[in-house]
Protein backbone atom coordinates (compact mmCIF):
# COMPACT_ATOMS: atom_id res chain seq x y z
CA UNK A 1 0.00 0.00 0.00
CA UNK A 2 1.15 3.87 -0.73
CA UNK A 3 1.01 3.95 3.52
CA UNK A 4 2.76 0.97 4.09
CA UNK A 5 0.25 -1.54 5.59
CA UNK A 6 0.13 -4.48 4.78
CA UNK A 7 -3.91 -5.09 3.32
CA UNK A 8 -5.14 -8.51 4.26
CA UNK A 9 -7.88 -9.85 1.76
CA UNK A 10 -10.24 -11.87 2.90
CA UNK A 11 -9.95 -15.34 1.58
CA UNK A 12 -13.98 -15.63 0.94
CA UNK A 13 -13.68 -12.50 -0.67
CA UNK A 14 -15.34 -12.47 -4.17
CA UNK A 15 -14.67 -10.17 -7.48
CA UNK A 16 -15.61 -6.70 -7.76
CA UNK A 17 -15.69 -6.12 -3.71
CA UNK A 18 -14.27 -3.29 -2.25
CA UNK A 19 -12.37 -2.91 0.36
CA UNK A 20 -10.23 -0.08 2.45
CA UNK A 21 -6.66 0.04 3.44
CA UNK A 22 -7.58 1.11 7.62
CA UNK A 23 -4.48 3.32 7.91
CA UNK A 24 -4.46 5.56 5.10
CA UNK A 25 -8.29 4.97 3.54
CA UNK A 26 -7.81 4.09 0.23
CA UNK A 27 -10.15 1.93 -1.43
CA UNK A 28 -9.38 -0.97 -3.71
CA UNK A 29 -11.21 -3.28 -6.12
CA UNK A 30 -10.63 -6.86 -5.79
CA UNK A 31 -10.08 -8.01 -9.24
CA UNK A 32 -8.56 -11.38 -10.69
CA UNK A 33 -5.52 -11.78 -12.93
CA UNK A 34 -5.20 -14.26 -15.84
CA UNK A 35 -3.91 -17.12 -12.81
CA UNK A 36 -7.14 -16.70 -10.81
CA UNK A 37 -5.17 -14.74 -8.51
CA UNK A 38 -6.46 -11.83 -6.41
CA UNK A 39 -5.12 -8.97 -6.88
CA UNK A 40 -6.13 -5.01 -5.67
CA UNK A 41 -6.66 -2.24 -8.61
CA UNK A 42 -7.32 0.99 -6.68
CA UNK A 43 -10.94 2.11 -6.55
CA UNK A 44 -11.21 5.12 -9.30
CA UNK A 45 -13.85 8.07 -7.90
CA UNK A 46 -15.33 10.00 -10.73
CA UNK A 47 -17.35 13.07 -10.46
CA UNK A 48 -14.37 15.17 -9.04
CA UNK A 49 -12.28 18.50 -9.81
CA UNK A 50 -9.10 16.47 -10.15
CA UNK A 51 -6.82 19.10 -10.18
CA UNK A 52 -4.28 20.56 -13.06
CA UNK B 1 4.13 14.16 0.67
CA UNK B 2 0.33 14.62 0.82
CA UNK B 3 -2.21 13.37 -1.78
CA UNK B 4 -5.21 11.82 -1.91
CA UNK B 5 -4.56 9.12 -4.76
CA UNK B 6 -1.28 8.74 -6.53
CA UNK B 7 -0.78 9.20 -10.20
CA UNK B 8 2.43 8.30 -12.14
CA UNK B 9 3.78 11.98 -10.86
CA UNK B 10 3.43 11.09 -7.61
CA UNK B 11 5.20 7.92 -8.02
CA UNK B 12 8.19 9.76 -9.60
CA UNK B 13 8.68 12.39 -6.94
CA UNK B 14 9.53 9.13 -4.53
CA UNK B 15 11.80 7.77 -7.29
CA UNK B 16 13.56 11.36 -7.35
CA UNK B 17 13.72 11.86 -3.70
CA UNK B 18 15.56 8.35 -3.35
CA UNK B 19 17.85 9.69 -5.82
CA UNK B 20 18.57 12.52 -4.47
CA UNK B 21 18.26 11.26 -1.00
CA UNK B 22 16.02 12.88 0.82
CA UNK B 23 13.46 11.32 3.05
CA UNK B 24 10.33 11.44 2.10
CA UNK B 25 7.05 10.39 3.80
CA UNK B 26 3.29 9.88 3.03
CA UNK B 27 0.23 11.52 4.51
CA UNK B 28 -3.25 10.14 3.21
CA UNK B 29 -5.49 13.37 2.35
CA UNK B 30 -9.13 11.34 1.99
CA UNK B 31 -10.43 8.84 4.31
CA UNK B 32 -8.77 11.00 7.61
CA UNK B 33 -9.65 12.62 10.08
CA UNK B 34 -8.45 16.20 11.00
CA UNK B 35 -9.24 17.19 14.36
CA UNK B 36 -8.46 20.65 16.16
CA UNK B 37 -9.64 23.09 18.60
CA UNK B 38 -7.67 25.43 20.71
CA UNK B 39 -5.31 22.68 22.45
CA UNK B 40 -3.86 21.07 18.88
CA UNK B 41 -4.70 18.84 16.27
CA UNK B 42 -4.92 15.22 15.33
CA UNK B 43 -4.62 13.19 12.25
CA UNK B 44 -6.18 10.03 12.42
CA UNK B 45 -7.51 7.46 9.54
CA UNK B 46 -9.02 4.05 10.94
CA UNK B 47 -6.41 2.39 11.45
CA UNK B 48 -3.45 4.64 12.28
CA UNK B 49 -2.62 7.80 14.32
CA UNK B 50 -0.47 9.90 12.22
CA UNK B 51 -0.57 12.97 14.59
CA UNK B 52 3.04 12.50 16.18
CA UNK B 53 4.68 12.26 12.68
CA UNK B 54 3.25 15.12 11.62
CA UNK B 55 4.88 16.80 14.23
CA UNK B 56 8.05 15.78 13.11
CA UNK B 57 7.01 17.05 9.36
CA UNK B 58 8.80 20.69 8.40
CA UNK B 59 8.19 20.90 4.81
CA UNK B 60 4.32 19.61 2.77
CA UNK B 61 4.24 18.53 -0.75
CA UNK B 62 0.68 18.82 -1.74
CA UNK B 63 -0.03 16.58 -4.43
CA UNK B 64 -3.61 16.30 -3.92
CA UNK B 65 -5.40 15.94 -6.82
CA UNK B 66 -8.79 17.36 -5.91
CA UNK B 67 -8.38 21.55 -6.10
CA UNK B 68 -11.14 22.48 -3.90
CA UNK B 69 -9.39 19.24 -1.38
CA UNK B 70 -5.63 20.72 -1.97
CA UNK B 71 -6.64 24.00 -0.87
CA UNK B 72 -8.04 22.57 2.46
CA UNK B 73 -4.59 20.57 2.16
CA UNK B 74 -2.52 23.82 2.28
CA UNK B 75 -5.03 25.65 4.92
CA UNK B 76 -4.81 22.96 7.20
CA UNK B 77 -1.12 22.14 7.00
CA UNK B 78 -0.23 25.66 7.11
CA UNK B 79 -2.22 26.09 10.41
CA UNK B 80 -0.55 23.57 11.75
CA UNK B 81 2.70 25.13 11.27
CA UNK B 82 4.05 23.41 8.37
CA UNK B 83 5.69 25.11 5.18
CA UNK B 84 3.42 23.90 2.40
CA UNK B 85 4.33 23.33 -1.35
CA UNK B 86 2.68 25.38 -2.78
CA UNK B 87 1.61 27.55 0.13
CA UNK B 88 -2.26 28.50 -0.24
CA UNK B 89 -1.66 32.03 -1.22
CA UNK B 90 -0.01 30.85 -4.59
CA UNK B 91 -3.13 28.06 -5.05
CA UNK B 92 -5.55 30.33 -4.61
CA UNK B 93 -3.74 33.12 -6.79
CA UNK B 94 -3.82 29.82 -9.38
CA UNK B 95 -7.33 28.19 -8.87
CA UNK B 96 -8.98 31.24 -10.78
CA UNK B 97 -7.95 32.17 -14.45
CA UNK B 98 -9.28 35.40 -13.62
CA UNK B 99 -7.55 36.19 -10.60
CA UNK B 100 -4.21 34.86 -12.36
CA UNK B 101 -4.51 37.04 -15.37
CA UNK B 102 -4.96 40.06 -13.06
CA UNK B 103 -2.04 39.40 -10.96
CA UNK B 104 -0.38 39.23 -14.26
CA UNK B 105 -1.82 42.38 -16.00
CA UNK B 106 -1.47 43.93 -12.89
CA UNK B 107 2.88 43.65 -13.04
CA UNK B 108 2.71 44.73 -16.74
CA UNK B 109 2.85 41.25 -17.97
CA UNK B 110 1.16 40.68 -21.42
CA UNK B 111 -2.00 38.89 -21.13
CA UNK B 112 -4.83 38.04 -23.56
CA UNK B 113 -7.70 41.01 -23.58
CA UNK B 114 -10.09 39.48 -21.00
CA UNK B 115 -13.27 40.20 -19.68
CA UNK B 116 -15.17 38.81 -16.56
CA UNK B 117 -19.09 39.51 -16.75
CA UNK B 118 -20.31 38.40 -12.84
CA UNK B 119 -23.59 37.96 -13.99
CA UNK B 120 -24.96 34.60 -14.50
CA UNK B 121 -26.23 33.73 -18.32
CA UNK B 122 -29.71 32.43 -16.45
CA UNK B 123 -30.42 34.02 -13.04
CA UNK B 124 -33.50 32.48 -10.93
CA UNK B 125 -35.87 35.19 -10.27
CA UNK B 126 -38.51 35.59 -7.61
CA UNK B 127 -42.49 34.41 -8.20
CA UNK B 128 -40.54 31.38 -10.10
CA UNK B 129 -39.30 31.41 -13.70
CA UNK B 130 -35.99 32.39 -15.05
CA UNK B 131 -34.20 35.54 -16.21
CA UNK B 132 -32.25 35.07 -19.41
CA UNK B 133 -29.00 37.29 -19.56
CA UNK B 134 -27.09 35.90 -22.51
CA UNK B 135 -28.56 38.70 -24.74
CA UNK B 136 -27.18 41.64 -22.27
CA UNK B 137 -23.96 39.23 -21.58
CA UNK B 138 -23.13 39.03 -25.49
CA UNK B 139 -23.73 42.98 -26.14
CA UNK B 140 -21.25 43.09 -23.09
CA UNK B 141 -18.56 41.34 -24.49
CA UNK B 142 -18.51 42.20 -27.82
CA UNK B 143 -18.22 45.55 -26.88
CA UNK B 144 -14.99 44.93 -25.71
CA UNK B 145 -13.76 42.15 -27.51
CA UNK B 146 -16.27 42.59 -31.00
CA UNK B 147 -17.66 39.43 -31.55
CA UNK B 148 -15.72 37.85 -34.97
CA UNK B 149 -13.84 35.19 -32.33
CA UNK B 150 -14.11 35.30 -28.93
CA UNK B 151 -12.77 32.50 -26.46
CA UNK B 152 -15.48 31.63 -23.37
CA UNK B 153 -13.81 29.45 -20.81
CA UNK B 154 -14.47 28.48 -17.14
CA UNK B 155 -12.98 30.54 -14.37
CA UNK B 156 -11.68 27.21 -12.93
CA UNK B 157 -11.36 24.69 -15.34
CA UNK B 158 -8.53 22.15 -16.03
CA UNK B 159 -7.38 20.00 -19.09
CA UNK B 160 -9.40 22.42 -21.65
CA UNK B 161 -12.51 21.27 -20.20
CA UNK B 162 -15.00 24.10 -21.42
CA UNK B 163 -13.26 25.92 -23.14
CA UNK B 164 -15.25 27.22 -26.57
CA UNK B 165 -14.46 29.46 -29.27
CA UNK B 166 -17.10 31.50 -30.09
CA UNK B 167 -17.65 32.94 -33.96
CA UNK B 168 -20.06 35.76 -35.14
CA UNK B 169 -22.93 37.21 -32.92
CA UNK B 170 -24.94 34.14 -32.77
CA UNK B 171 -21.89 31.69 -31.90
CA UNK B 172 -21.32 33.59 -28.78
CA UNK B 173 -25.36 33.48 -28.05
CA UNK B 174 -25.20 29.35 -28.64
CA UNK B 175 -21.81 29.67 -26.60
CA UNK B 176 -23.06 31.65 -23.62
CA UNK B 177 -26.52 29.36 -23.58
CA UNK B 178 -24.19 26.63 -22.48
CA UNK B 179 -22.18 28.33 -19.59
CA UNK B 180 -23.77 27.41 -16.38
CA UNK B 181 -22.64 28.38 -12.23
CA UNK B 182 -20.77 25.00 -11.55
CA UNK B 183 -17.27 23.89 -9.60
CA UNK B 184 -15.22 25.03 -12.27
CA UNK B 185 -17.14 28.26 -12.94
CA UNK B 186 -18.79 29.25 -9.66
CA UNK B 187 -20.46 32.57 -10.92
CA UNK B 188 -20.77 35.04 -14.16
CA UNK B 189 -18.90 35.09 -17.42
CA UNK B 190 -15.29 34.61 -18.47
CA UNK B 191 -14.83 35.29 -22.19
CA UNK B 192 -10.90 36.54 -23.61
CA UNK B 193 -9.75 37.41 -27.49
CA UNK B 194 -8.29 34.76 -29.43
CA UNK B 195 -4.53 35.23 -29.56
CA UNK B 196 -3.02 34.02 -33.05
CA UNK B 197 -0.67 31.44 -31.52
CA UNK B 198 -0.67 29.67 -35.03
CA UNK B 199 -0.22 25.77 -33.79
CA UNK B 200 1.53 26.03 -30.21
CA UNK B 201 1.72 27.43 -26.72
CA UNK B 202 3.74 26.64 -23.94
CA UNK B 203 4.21 25.30 -20.36
CA UNK B 204 7.12 26.48 -18.76
CA UNK B 205 8.13 25.99 -15.12
CA UNK B 206 9.43 28.51 -13.33
CA UNK B 207 11.14 27.50 -9.00
CA UNK B 208 11.55 29.85 -6.35
CA UNK B 209 13.76 28.38 -3.48
CA UNK B 210 13.98 30.40 -0.59
CA UNK B 211 16.30 33.16 -0.07
CA UNK B 212 17.07 32.73 -4.02
CA UNK B 213 15.47 34.96 -6.87
CA UNK B 214 12.94 32.99 -9.23
CA UNK B 215 14.98 30.34 -11.47
CA UNK B 216 12.95 29.63 -15.19
CA UNK B 217 14.19 26.68 -16.56
CA UNK B 218 15.84 27.11 -20.14
CA UNK B 219 13.60 24.78 -22.10
CA UNK B 220 9.90 24.31 -22.28
CA UNK B 221 7.13 22.20 -23.36
CA UNK B 222 5.03 23.15 -26.71
CA UNK B 223 2.18 21.56 -26.93
CA UNK B 224 0.08 21.64 -30.47
CA UNK B 225 -1.21 20.35 -33.58
CA UNK B 226 -4.19 21.94 -35.91
CA UNK B 227 -6.83 19.76 -34.88
CA UNK B 228 -8.19 22.54 -32.73
CA UNK B 229 -7.63 25.49 -30.79
CA UNK B 230 -7.36 23.88 -27.71
CA UNK B 231 -3.67 23.13 -27.48
CA UNK B 232 -3.90 21.04 -24.31
CA UNK B 233 -2.25 17.42 -24.35
CA UNK B 234 -4.69 15.71 -22.67
CA UNK B 235 -6.95 16.35 -26.12
CA UNK B 236 -4.12 14.64 -27.82
CA UNK B 237 -1.96 17.04 -29.10
CA UNK B 238 1.68 16.63 -30.05
CA UNK B 239 4.49 18.17 -27.74
CA UNK B 240 8.01 19.30 -28.30
CA UNK B 241 10.99 20.75 -26.44
CA UNK B 242 11.38 24.53 -26.96
CA UNK B 243 14.25 26.40 -25.94
CA UNK B 244 13.11 29.52 -24.50
CA UNK B 245 15.08 33.33 -25.46
CA UNK B 246 15.78 35.03 -22.14
CA UNK B 247 13.26 37.28 -22.14
CA UNK B 248 10.61 35.03 -22.43
CA UNK B 249 12.42 33.45 -18.96
CA UNK B 250 12.45 35.94 -17.71
CA UNK B 251 8.55 37.18 -18.33
CA UNK B 252 8.23 34.13 -17.34
CA UNK B 253 10.03 34.90 -14.03
CA UNK B 254 7.97 37.85 -13.04
CA UNK B 255 4.91 36.38 -14.50
CA UNK B 256 5.32 33.37 -11.42
CA UNK B 257 6.69 35.95 -9.15
CA UNK B 258 3.01 38.17 -9.21
CA UNK B 259 1.65 34.54 -8.16
CA UNK B 260 4.14 33.64 -5.57
CA UNK B 261 3.78 37.26 -3.78
CA UNK B 262 5.76 37.32 -1.01
CA UNK B 263 5.78 33.63 -0.58
CA UNK B 264 9.31 32.21 0.12
CA UNK B 265 9.23 29.38 -1.86
CA UNK B 266 7.00 27.99 -4.59
CA UNK B 267 7.27 25.74 -7.88
CA UNK B 268 4.49 26.99 -10.89
CA UNK B 269 3.87 25.82 -13.82
CA UNK B 270 3.17 28.67 -16.24
CA UNK B 271 0.81 28.69 -19.96
CA UNK B 272 1.63 30.78 -22.43
CA UNK B 273 1.24 31.19 -26.10
CA UNK B 274 3.44 33.40 -29.15
CA UNK B 275 1.17 36.16 -30.80
CA UNK B 276 2.28 34.95 -34.62
CA UNK B 277 1.51 36.88 -37.15
CA UNK B 278 1.01 35.77 -40.65
CA UNK B 279 4.20 36.98 -41.97
CA UNK B 280 5.99 33.99 -39.48
CA UNK B 281 3.28 31.15 -40.72
CA UNK B 282 4.73 30.05 -43.28
CA UNK B 283 5.39 26.22 -44.56
CA UNK B 284 1.80 24.97 -42.80
CA UNK B 285 1.09 22.57 -45.72
CA UNK B 286 4.59 20.63 -44.30
CA UNK B 287 3.80 21.12 -40.64
CA UNK B 288 0.45 19.40 -41.33
CA UNK B 289 2.28 16.15 -42.54
CA UNK B 290 5.15 15.74 -40.12
CA UNK B 291 2.10 15.79 -37.75
CA UNK B 292 0.50 13.08 -39.23
CA UNK B 293 3.67 11.26 -39.50
CA UNK B 294 4.23 11.78 -36.29
CA UNK B 295 1.48 9.67 -35.18
CA UNK B 296 2.99 6.17 -35.46
CA UNK B 297 5.84 6.81 -33.12
CA UNK B 298 3.53 9.07 -30.74
CA UNK B 299 0.88 6.01 -30.87
CA UNK B 300 4.10 3.93 -29.34
CA UNK B 301 3.61 6.90 -26.86
CA UNK B 302 0.00 6.31 -26.20
CA UNK B 303 0.15 2.58 -26.16
CA UNK B 304 2.84 2.83 -23.38
CA UNK B 305 0.45 5.08 -21.39
CA UNK B 306 -2.43 2.91 -21.80
CA UNK B 307 -0.52 -0.09 -19.42
CA UNK B 308 -2.81 -1.10 -17.01
CA UNK B 309 -0.95 -1.74 -14.24
CA UNK B 310 1.58 0.57 -14.79
CA UNK B 311 1.71 2.34 -11.06
CA UNK B 312 2.56 -1.34 -9.86
CA UNK B 313 5.13 -2.18 -12.04
CA UNK B 314 6.66 1.41 -12.19
CA UNK B 315 9.88 1.30 -12.65
CA UNK B 316 9.05 -1.06 -16.26
CA UNK B 317 6.53 1.53 -17.19
CA UNK B 318 9.16 4.17 -16.60
CA UNK B 319 11.66 2.14 -18.68
CA UNK B 320 9.11 1.61 -21.42
CA UNK B 321 7.57 5.45 -21.43
CA UNK B 322 11.71 6.72 -21.99
CA UNK B 323 12.18 4.02 -24.39
CA UNK B 324 8.71 5.51 -26.29
CA UNK B 325 9.15 8.71 -26.22
CA UNK B 326 13.20 8.85 -27.01
CA UNK B 327 11.85 7.37 -30.36
CA UNK B 328 9.40 9.95 -30.93
CA UNK B 329 11.56 12.92 -30.08
CA UNK B 330 14.56 11.11 -32.56
CA UNK B 331 11.93 11.27 -35.58
CA UNK B 332 12.54 13.57 -38.21
CA UNK B 333 8.68 14.75 -38.28
CA UNK B 334 9.49 15.80 -34.64
CA UNK B 335 12.90 17.63 -35.67
CA UNK B 336 11.07 19.69 -38.53
CA UNK B 337 8.09 20.65 -36.37
CA UNK B 338 10.30 21.52 -33.25
CA UNK B 339 12.73 23.72 -35.73
CA UNK B 340 9.65 25.46 -36.84
CA UNK B 341 8.41 26.31 -32.82
CA UNK B 342 11.94 27.09 -31.84
CA UNK B 343 12.68 29.67 -34.80
CA UNK B 344 9.31 31.02 -34.34
CA UNK B 345 9.72 31.53 -30.28
CA UNK B 346 12.99 33.26 -30.71
CA UNK B 347 11.42 35.86 -33.04
CA UNK B 348 8.34 36.43 -31.22
CA UNK B 349 10.62 36.71 -28.00
CA UNK B 350 8.76 39.89 -27.20
CA UNK B 351 5.47 38.95 -27.98
CA UNK B 352 4.64 35.94 -25.66
CA UNK B 353 1.49 36.42 -23.86
CA UNK B 354 0.86 34.21 -20.40
CA UNK B 355 -2.62 33.37 -19.44
CA UNK B 356 -2.38 30.68 -16.49
CA UNK B 357 -1.00 29.51 -13.56
CA UNK B 358 -0.81 25.86 -12.41
CA UNK B 359 0.38 24.99 -8.89
CA UNK B 360 -0.03 21.08 -9.04
CA UNK B 361 0.86 20.29 -12.52
CA UNK B 362 1.10 16.75 -14.04
CA UNK B 363 4.56 16.12 -15.00
CA UNK B 364 6.40 12.99 -14.87
CA UNK B 365 6.08 12.01 -18.37
CA UNK B 366 5.45 15.24 -21.38
CA UNK B 367 7.14 18.08 -19.04
CA UNK B 368 10.28 15.83 -17.63
CA UNK B 369 10.88 13.35 -21.15
CA UNK B 370 10.15 15.93 -23.39
CA UNK B 371 9.93 19.30 -21.74
CA UNK B 372 13.42 18.51 -20.08
CA UNK B 373 11.93 19.47 -17.07
CA UNK B 374 11.67 17.11 -13.78
CA UNK B 375 9.16 19.62 -11.15
CA UNK B 376 10.06 16.71 -8.57
CA UNK B 377 13.59 17.76 -8.73
CA UNK B 378 12.31 21.56 -8.18
CA UNK B 379 9.79 20.82 -5.27
CA UNK B 380 12.34 18.83 -3.44
CA UNK B 381 14.97 21.59 -3.98
CA UNK B 382 12.25 24.30 -2.68
CA UNK B 383 11.18 21.73 0.13
CA UNK B 384 15.00 21.46 1.42
CA UNK B 385 15.77 25.05 0.81
CA UNK B 386 12.77 25.71 3.55
CA UNK B 387 14.18 22.76 5.77
CA UNK B 388 17.83 24.12 5.97
CA UNK B 389 16.54 27.60 6.62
Amino acid sequence: MDCGANLDVPNDSLQGEIIGCPDCGLDFVIEMDESGNKQLRELLIEGEDWGE
Amino acid sequence: MLYDRSETDELGIRLTAEEMGVELDYFPFHKVAVGFDADGFSYRSLGRDYSDRLRDTRVILNRTQSKSRRLFAADVFEAMGAHVLNPLTVELACKSKVRTLLAFSSKGIRVPRTVYVPANVEEQVGGGGAQDNSGTISRLISQDLGSEKVVVKPDAGTHGRGVTLAEGPDGLLRVLRDVAPTIINPSGVVAQELVPKWFYDLRIVVRKEKGKAPYCHETALARGGFKEFRTNTFLGNKVFRAHLPAPVRRQAENSAQALGGDEDSWVIALDAMPRIGDELMEGEESLRQSFEDLEEPFSEVTRVKRMPDKKRNFPEYNREITRAYAEYMASEPYAHIQGVVNETLEKCRDSVYFHEGNACPEFWEQTRLVGGVNVAEDLLTCALGLIDS
